[in-house]
């Protein structure tokens, strides 16, 4: 297996380009893919500065080192979710990958603003699935982070990603969801704009591209994504792949040419009473669950 | 003789063998996983009668 760039020994075969590459070609070839994403979808503008939200993963480590490469000031910003020791080891592996670097890495805690409380106790204090507490506490930190540091939120999802939550929505016909689903999300009041870098690149490009590049990315999955649907729906992408290289790309870039048809009323937003950031409602999700919390583990309300 | 580590547990191939060969046998498919010989990617065509590879799972998240 021969290098199609340069002829080299080859490391890696990507069937969807139908290309095999050594490992110097694989790291310029992941970087023309996301340029190319930059350009296309305009995802970053000259003069604005990224913010990577980092999870100490192979596709946010490796999204902060793309950026680099590319010529972007991005700064970093890990959220530590009080998940026990997967936590501490995440936070481990964003912070050697940041000073090793000389990169800026801001670090927020999830028991800092809910009493001492991380996701675990605030799912069971809520009643409500960890993934779903999770999710609303990591877009409103990071939100409010690149919104007030005037940054553009940058985040690792890569094409793997993109297409298990495509399926998802197709599946239900989610039409206010395919609407909202795009590679950069324009910025509004009280929201930062995001994008997303990755998105022409799979999990198998991202992973191989982090060891070709010495990226000590930790490997360890969240404990509560065991059993989840994203993993299920990726499973079977990766059959169809098999089948037909191309597929899931194919899937998605179709998808962004007909995204338009798809049309919801936009949410009436109005700023949280407490904290001033958008909402639905009077008091935003995570004021609410921040003055649950209150006392709750004997802190000071 | 190739030892292959992959999710904690460790698998002892015999004579020669190849990455496809090794994913054949684990039952995995190309697009889940990457092999690692030495910390580098190891071409998955690529001859081995000895040392030790890991497979790396690829997907992740929830």
């Amino acid at each position: 297996m021969r290098c199609r760039m340069c002829g080299q020994r080859a490391v890696i075969r990507l069937r969807s380009h139908n290309i095999a590459l050594c490992e110097g070609c694989l790291q310029e070839f992941i970087r023309r893919r996301v340029k190319k994403a930059i350009k296309d979808y305009r995802l970053l503008q000259p003069g604005e500065r990224p913010l990577v939200a980092v999870s100490g993963g192979k596709d946010s480590l490796s999204v902060w080192d793309l950026l680099g490469e590319l010529g972007f000031e991005a700064g970093g910003l890990y959220i530590h979710l009080g998940i026990g020791d997967y936590s501490d080891r995440s936070e481990e592996a964003a912070r050697r990958f940041a000073e090793a670097r000389g990169l800026e890495l801001r670090v927020e805690r999830v028991a800092d603003h809910f009493s001492g409380l991380g996701i675990p106790e605030l799912a069971r204090l809520d009643r409500r699935p960890p993934c779903s507490i999770c999710g609303m506490v990591k877009r409103y930190l990071m939100n409010k982070a690149a919104y007030e540091g005037g940054r553009v939120l940058v985040t690792g999802h890569n094409l793997d990603d993109e297409v298990a939550t495509l399926f998802g929505n197709v599946l239900d016909w989610k039409e206010g969801y395919l609407s909202r689903q795009a590679p950069r999300l324009p910025a509004a009041p009280g929201l930062a704009p995001r994008t997303k870098p990755l998105v022409l690149c799979t999990e198998r490009e991202m992973a191989a591209y982090a060891i070709s590049r010495g990226i000590d990315y930790i490997l360890e999955e969240c404990p509560f994504s065991r059993g989840a649907t994203s993993l299920f729906y990726k499973d079977l992408w990766n059959q169809l792949e098999e089948r037909s290289p191309g597929a899931k790309l194919r899937f998605y870039q179709n998808f962004l040419r007909v995204r338009h048809l798809f049309r919801e009323e936009e949410p009436r937003l109005q700023p949280c009473q407490s904290c001033g950031f958008p909402t639905t409602t009077e008091l935003c999700n995570f004021c609410r669950l921040r003055d649950r919390a209150k006392g709750k583990k004997g802190n000071p309300p | 003789m190739v030892t292959v580590t992959y999710q904690g547990k460790r698998y002892a191939f015999e004579g020669k063998v190849d990455g496809f060969k090794i994913l054949r046998e684990l039952g995995l498919r190309e697009e889940e996983v990457l092999l690692v010989k030495d910390g580098k990617l190891l071409p998955l065509d690529q001859p081995l009668q000895r040392g030790e590879v890991k497979v790396i799972p690829v997907v992740s998240g929830g």
